[in-house]
């Protein structure tokens, strides 16, 4: 971080010149003096995120029992049981292939959409208001809904296919389909909120390619792919870094859905630490999952920031 | 610099209101004062109503928190596991968490204020319902209702296919089957569990009725048993070729819609959902119920029997309110007042009383009664295998029935799956 | 022309069914019977009835937790926006990338993680017994869910401000605080617009620290929407209902400040 004493030296600038300060050294004189300004929020934001997770990380090398007390220091016991824990990779296998699934359908869903919702007709902005609201409500109301929706025998889904002739889906009763289904209400609830982004995207790229493609006779879906989305690329890594941040911590849906079951089919390593902490009340070993997690949800977030400075270079 | 000024009162405001926060103590309360957390259930819905009345008798203000089942767990495990002394009661299922709590030192024992008691009667309780509600040679809980595994069924459809209710274990899938065909496999023959934390609950009377138990009488698995793999076939069967589609994800809530829709023609289930079928706002069968005993095996019909109770906290500071509480929620006025609501009363005092036999005026409700009656009499108070790990070992042994009903594995494996899951999770208990 | 103006409306209605259907779908079911509710999808006469609604009240101080849920969400919002703005406004100026990872690491930690922590500092400071503690504890705790959601959507808006702009009043020799308030903020009060909405929304929306946090007083609304369905009892019409009370402040914000929900999902990804 750049010492504010060593603002004394800054060279004035021409108001309006755009390049920016060499950083460490010179601070632009309207820069000068205002960093006590972020000190709350910094100091809020270590006691709210970094105690908790110094508190964590504590737990998970300690054994802390049932009734509270802690029977001190362990060491990385939690982590070798960890690694050795069956459940802990079929979790980590779960959380992965969500992951995967709900990132590639949204991301695909999200571009047709946006691109529809990109469109200047009438109407446009009721359209984009109906496809507003899955993105902006509650998880809690979202889980309940589907699972009515979802029962195999009085829900909506299963009698919409028997109109049309298709067979009773076992939507949250099958290992095998439960994940799907999951996924299912992921996607239903996220891609509108890829799209939005991906609208806005789309909107705001300049028209000058386009129009030389055009003159080039170059196809509509060529002019897509090949001048589109590389100019598409900033805005959609955005979004997909937002959406990868999430779907690495799924909780929400489960938790209220499935628990994780049926059959650990959809335990991913969130729900799991939660049922270690909360239903088998082993605090220690939850503490480690949640690290193990937040871990890797830092790594991926990490290796997805590094591609996309090395894309934006 | 105002900006100094202003960061450093930010600061102070900050600092301030944590010092504050700090200053504030962890006194429970009032000794006047007690904390009840409560979970989504008949019992709380029908006491409810009633602590005013115990508030203006006894001066105790009584503070509710009601939670759906699993969120009041989320709840009463963080306080517990935290050493609160914010929550003073709480409802609790000794055959599920009991070890595991007692173990832990979370329940504060009853025996002494019951003893003390004049009015209490603790005698009053059968047997079993005492036994189920002591850990360790403590009583840790007050029992506050007794359900069981029983199986209802429709009258009507049953009179329409011309078929007799199952009353052996052998007739159960035969009648399955009958309904199953005659129906056109429009209606579902059975709704029954299959969520693994909640499976045992109803597969254990099928294998208690066949003369098994969980465990050995040297605490290992009794599932090397070739007997305990028939008795997994059979529920798996019933399962899979009779239940409703997906039933490896359901639970009670899940068979009573279906049963309170019309859609199923027997419903295995806990007798406390007489209050979701036979409520006409809530189902279409009213009238159309019949109660029966849980159909008989080699030994005989051996349900489940199951009580609710209500446990004082070790890190309550107001012990006194509390056990206060709890001689009134399960003395014998409250409870006869309960019955009003649907609650089966666990004393037998209660259970005989003319006030509540009267209020069972209809057929569907004098056969369920009948039915809860042979539950508390031959029950099988362990509703899964007992121990430190009860929660984690109900799941080993509904994960692997639940594999058997999806046809993932067969009953011989999901035995051997069973019987290696839990020995080391028994091995716990030492 | 119209060829294509009909394509558009055909995309229109088939993702207007996938991804609206399912909110008519409860919008419509919280207005139905309970029997009707799991009985045919298909049977459109079936009556309309309030019922699930007054029930709510009946049955439940509905009251209490609309207004909990309004007292946690607007004030960690506006403590999120007092902390935020000017936050964002030295992480654009000051170029501090670190700050920026920091509020980050935020949003990539897992809720679950912060639920015993939280629990075990509610119990030190007395939380379940006092209502100003516990609310507190709400909205300091909901702080972690709209202090990093205000940060990273302030961050664009600050750096549209041309710093031009701010450079002429040096001459007038404004301080740092001056120039904040009087320049930055003016400017960027669109993006204040839009964190706020878009903060509330988050805040209203999540409930797992409110189900470790809040005692009987003090629960919100997505905490209560559990308790429809247990044992004896199976309120499909209450709990249809619950949820569209829950999913409220979404639809009417959708009606009334679209533009600023639409500004706070792009922003920070689209410039």
């Amino acid at each position: 971080m750049t010492k504010p004493t060593s603002a004394s030296g800054a060279a004035k600038r021409a108001p309006g010149a755009g390049a920016p300060p060499r950083r460490g050294r010179r601070v632009d004189p309207i820069a000068r003096g205002i960093w006590p300004f972020a000190l709350p929020a910094v100091v809020v934001t270590a006691v709210l995120v970094l105690a908790p997770i110094a508190y964590t990380i504590w737990l998970s090398v300690s054994d802390r029992q049932a009734d509270g007390t802690n029977a001190g220091f362990l060491g990385f016991a939690n982590y070798t049981e960890m690694f050795a824990d069956s459940e802990f990779w079929n979790a980590l296998k779960v959380t992965v292939f969500l992951f995967a699934v709900c990132l590639i359908v949204e991301t695909l869903l999200g571009l047709a959409l946006g691109y529809v919702m990109s469109l200047d007709v009438p109407g446009r902005r009721i359209f984009q208001g109906m496809m507003l609201i899955p993105a902006i409500t509650a998880s809690v109301a979202v889980g309940l809904v589907w699972l009515l929706i979802m029962d195999p025998s009085l829900g909506a889904a299963n009698q919409i296919l028997a109109k049309v002739g298709v067979d009773p889906v076992v939507w949250l009763g099958d290992p095998d389909i439960a994940p799907w289904s999951i996924a299912l209400v992921d996607i239903w609830q996220w891609t509108p909120f890829m799209a939005l982004i991906i609208a806005a995207g789309i909107r705001s790229l300049p028209e000058e390619p386009f129009e030389a493609a055009a003159i080039d006779g170059a196809s509509g879906w060529r002019t897509a792919w090949n001048v589109g989305l590389p100019l598409l690329r900033p805005v959609l890594t955005v979004a997909m870094l937002l959406r990868t941040v999430d779907l690495v911590r799924f909780f929400d849906t489960i938790y209220i859905m499935t628990q994780g079951g049926p059959v650990n089919a959809t335990n991913t390593l969130n729900v799991y630490g939660y049922n270690t902490g909360f239903v088998d009340n082993e605090p220690s070993y939850a503490a480690t999952l949640q690290i193990a997690l937040l871990v890797l949800v830092v790594l991926i977030a990490g290796v997805f920031t590094w591609f996309r400075q090395r894309a934006a270079r | 610099m105002r900006y100094k000024v202003l960061s450093a009162g930010l600061a102070l405001a900050l600092a301030g209101g944590l010092a504050a926060c700090g200053g504030g103590s962890d006194s429970g309360g009032d000794a006047n004062e007690i904390s009840l957390v409560m979970s989504n259930h008949p019992w709380q819905k029908a006491i409810e109503p009633l602590l005013s009345e115990f508030e203006q008798a006894s001066g105790v203000k009584v503070k509710v928190q009601t939670f759906a089942e699993q969120q009041a767990r989320d709840k009463i495990s963080l306080n517990l596991q935290s050493r609160s002394s914010s929550m003073d009661v709480f409802m609790t299922l000794p055959s599920r968490e009991g070890l595991q709590f007692a173990k832990a030192g979370y329940y504060a024992p009853l025996d002494d204020y019951m003893t003390k008691s004049t009015e209490y009667d603790a005698a009053d309780f059968p047997a079993a319902v005492k036994t189920g509600m002591t850990v360790q040679e403590k009583t840790v809980a007050a029992p506050i209702n007794v359900e069981g595994v029983v199986l209802y069924y429709r009258t009507d459809l049953f009179q329409q296919y011309g078929i007799q209710p199952p009353k052996t274990l052998d007739e159960l899938p035969t009648v399955a089957a009958a309904i199953k065909e005659k129906s056109g496999g429009k209606v579902t023959p059975i709704a029954l569990r299959g969520q693994s934390a909640a499976l045992p609950f109803t597969f254990g009377p099928f294998l208690h009725s066949q003369g098994l138990e969980w465990t050995k009488e040297d605490g290992t698995p009794a599932f090397d048993d070739p007997a305990a793999a028939d008795v997994i076939n059979r529920y798996a069967t019933l399962a899979k070729d009779f239940g409703p589609p997906g039933v490896v994800n359901n639970t009670f809530t899940q068979s009573s819609a279906l049963f309170a829709a019309g859609n199923a023609a027997m419903e295995l289930e806990s007798s406390n959902e007489i209050g979701s079928i036979n409520d006409p706002k809530t189902s279409k069968v009213v009238g159309k119920i019949g109660v029966l005993d849980f159909p008989a095996g080699s030994a005989g019909s051996k349900s489940t029997v199951l009580n609710w109770g209500i446990a004082i906290s070790s890190y309550s500071k107001n012990k006194d309110a509390a056990w206060k509480f709890v001689e009134w929620a399960t003395g014998k006025a409250t409870q006869l007042k309960l019955t009003s609501n649907g609650i089966a009363p666990p004393r037998t005092s209660v259970a005989q009383d003319k006030t509540y036999t009267d209020t069972l005026n209809t057929e569907t409700l004098k056969q369920w009664n009948e039915a809860l009656a042979n539950v508390q009499e031959n029950g099988s108070t362990e509703v899964g295998p007992v121990g430190v790990s009860a929660p984690e070992m109900r799941k080993v042994v509904g994960d692997a029935v639940g594999k058997v009903i999806l046809g993932q594995a067969d009953a011989p494996a999901a035995a051997k799956e069973i019987q290696d899951g839990l020995t080391p999770l028994l091995a716990k208990n030492g | 022309m119209t060829k294509r103006l009909g394509g558009i409306y055909a995309a229109y209605v088939v993702f207007g069914v996938i991804f609206f259907g399912p909110v008519l779908f409860m919008l419509w079911s919280s207005l139905r019977n309970n029997v009707d509710i799991t009985g045919s999808l298909f049977n459109l006469a079936s009556p309309l009835t309030l019922e699930n609604f007054t029930g709510l009240f009946e049955r439940f101080d509905f009251a209490r937790y609309i207004g909990n849920s309004f007292v946690v969400a607007g004030g960690s919002t506006l403590l999120g926006l007092v902390l935020g703005a000017p936050a964002a406004y030295v992480i654009v100026r000051r170029k501090l990338a670190a700050l920026g990872f920091l509020t980050l690491l935020a949003r990539m930690a897992p809720g679950v993680l912060f639920v015993l922590p939280l629990f075990v500092l509610s119990i030190r400071v007395g939380g379940p017994d006092s209502l100003a503690v516990n609310y507190t504890l709400l909205i300091v705790a909901h702080l972690i869910i709209t202090l990093p959601l205000c940060i990273w959507l302030l961050v664009p808006f600050f750096e549209e401000i041309p710093a031009s702009i701010e450079e002429s009043t040096l001459i007038d020799g404004a301080n740092g605080w001056q120039r904040f308030t009087r320049i930055a903020l003016p400017l960027a009060l669109p993006g204040l617009s839009v964190a706020l909405t878009l903060s509330f929304v988050f805040s209203w929306n999540y409930f797992l620290f409110a189900l470790a946090l809040a005692n009987e007083q003090t629960l919100p609304l997505t905490v209560i929407a559990f308790n429809f369905i247990g044992q004896g009892s199976n309120d499909f019409g209450g709990l249809m209902a619950a949820s569209t009370l829950i999913s409220a402040p979404a639809l009417l914000l959708t009606i009334f400040a679209q533009r600023w929900l639409v500004r706070g999902i792009t922003g920070g990804a689209v410039k």
